[in-house]
């Protein structure tokens, strides 16, 4: 049992640590909305950038953050839950392009993973980064489960997951029109597919079928990772 | 289940998803992960009402929305891979263009090649889920 002193001490904790998340988040969607809403301005890596700052300066122990945040971090569970939510909303849209849908996930989702893997241990990273290449075009909150799960870094992940959305939503659309893929579906499918919900957002921005699209693939794309992933790694290192 | 028309029993039915896909990661030796399992458990619990979702869809927005604060927390703990980082920063900033870049092609043409026979070149909107 806990101690009076220790369960207020944990309470200050919680509200301390739950508010300079807030804060620190709320700072980052500050900033990139003065940058005009570009995703190259990352409120999430922002808040990152923030708090471990302040974690380090002020000689906190990122354990006890961590303990503290956890109202939060079990909100992400929830979110991930919430998911369920669109796929059965848009069960007919998934049973019309069924064959087309899942192919193009799976085929993109499979070669930006095993590129990925490939390049780092190509270029000499080490195993622990390489695993946790693995989940990398997949939405934050299910990527940093599988990460977890196939030997990777669930922190390492979300920052990896971030980098890849920014990435695929600032260039994604120039590379798309070049390769003259105009399509709204196909443009929403790549989006959501190679860079999640970031990608998704500059779908939505682009037209609103290619967004609905892209969410569509990133829930899709989560499920399926979620499942298929840490099997595969699995049967690979056995 | 009754009809979920308050924001509260809505979100209910999800905490308690989550709750058993916690519980079934903990009990059985499967590979996903507890969250992963409670939106499959959720998927099979609502399929059958899609169309009578209630205030589903609107705590799942609310949500969605604010999804990015919630990762935050376990981004955070990133601080203590900062020297990694700093040692191999090279190839897994190669491999996080490389691969993006990948996964966006194979995917768009992938899409592209199946998706001809049912569309029009400029996508067929009546087909469009709901945003």
């Amino acid at each position: 049992m806990m101690g009076d002193r220790a369960l207020l001490a944990s309470v200050g904790d919680t509200i301390l640590a739950c508010t300079a998340t807030v804060a620190a988040y709320a700072i980052g969607r500050a900033l990139q909305r003065a940058a005009g809403g570009t995703p190259l301005v990352n409120p999430v890596l922002v808040a990152m950038a923030l708090l471990g700052g302040a974690l380090h300066v002020a000689h906190i122990d990122p354990a006890r953050y961590a303990a503290g945040s956890r109202p939060i971090q079990l909100l992400l569970g929830t979110a991930t839950v919430a998911f369920a939510v669109p796929l059965v909303r848009q069960t007919t849209t998934i049973v019309r392009h069924r064959r087309a849908l899942l192919t193009a996930i799976l085929a993109g989702g499979t070669a930006s993973a095993l590129t990925a893997v490939g390049l780092v241990h190509a270029l000499g990273a080490s195993d622990v980064v390489g695993r946790t290449m693995i989940p990398k075009s997949i939405t934050a909150p299910i990527a940093m489960g599988i990460a977890e799960r196939v030997g990777g870094v669930p922190a390492l992940a979300a920052l990896f997951t971030i980098t890849t959305g920014v990435l695929g939503a600032s260039i994604g659309g120039a590379l798309l029109d070049r390769l003259r893929l105009r399509a709204p579906m196909v443009r929403g499918v790549a989006l959501g597919t190679a860079a999640h919900g970031i990608g998704a957002a500059a779908a939505f921005v682009e037209h609103p079928v290619a967004g609905a699209f892209a969410g569509l693939a990133l829930a899709l794309h989560g499920v399926l990772g979620a499942v298929v992933m840490p099997v595969i790694v699995r049967l690979m290192t056995r | 289940m009754p009809p979920l028309r308050s924001l509260a029993l809505a979100a209910l039915v999800l905490v308690a998803c989550q709750g058993a896909g916690a519980l079934l990661a903990r009990l059985a030796p499967l590979p996903i992960a507890g969250p992963v399992l409670g939106l499959l458990l959720a998927v099979a619990l609502l399929h059958r009402r899609r169309d009578r979702l209630g205030a589903l869809p609107a705590v799942a927005d609310g949500l969605h929305r604010q999804l990015p604060l919630f990762f935050v927390p376990a981004g955070t703990a990133v601080v203590a891979w900062l020297p990694t980082l700093g040692r191999e920063w090279r190839p897994i900033a190669v491999a996080l263009v490389v691969s993006t870049l990948v996964g966006l092609v194979v995917t768009a043409l992938v899409m592209q090649r199946l998706s001809a026979a049912t569309t029009d070149e400029r996508g067929d909107p009546a087909a469009a889920p709901r945003a």
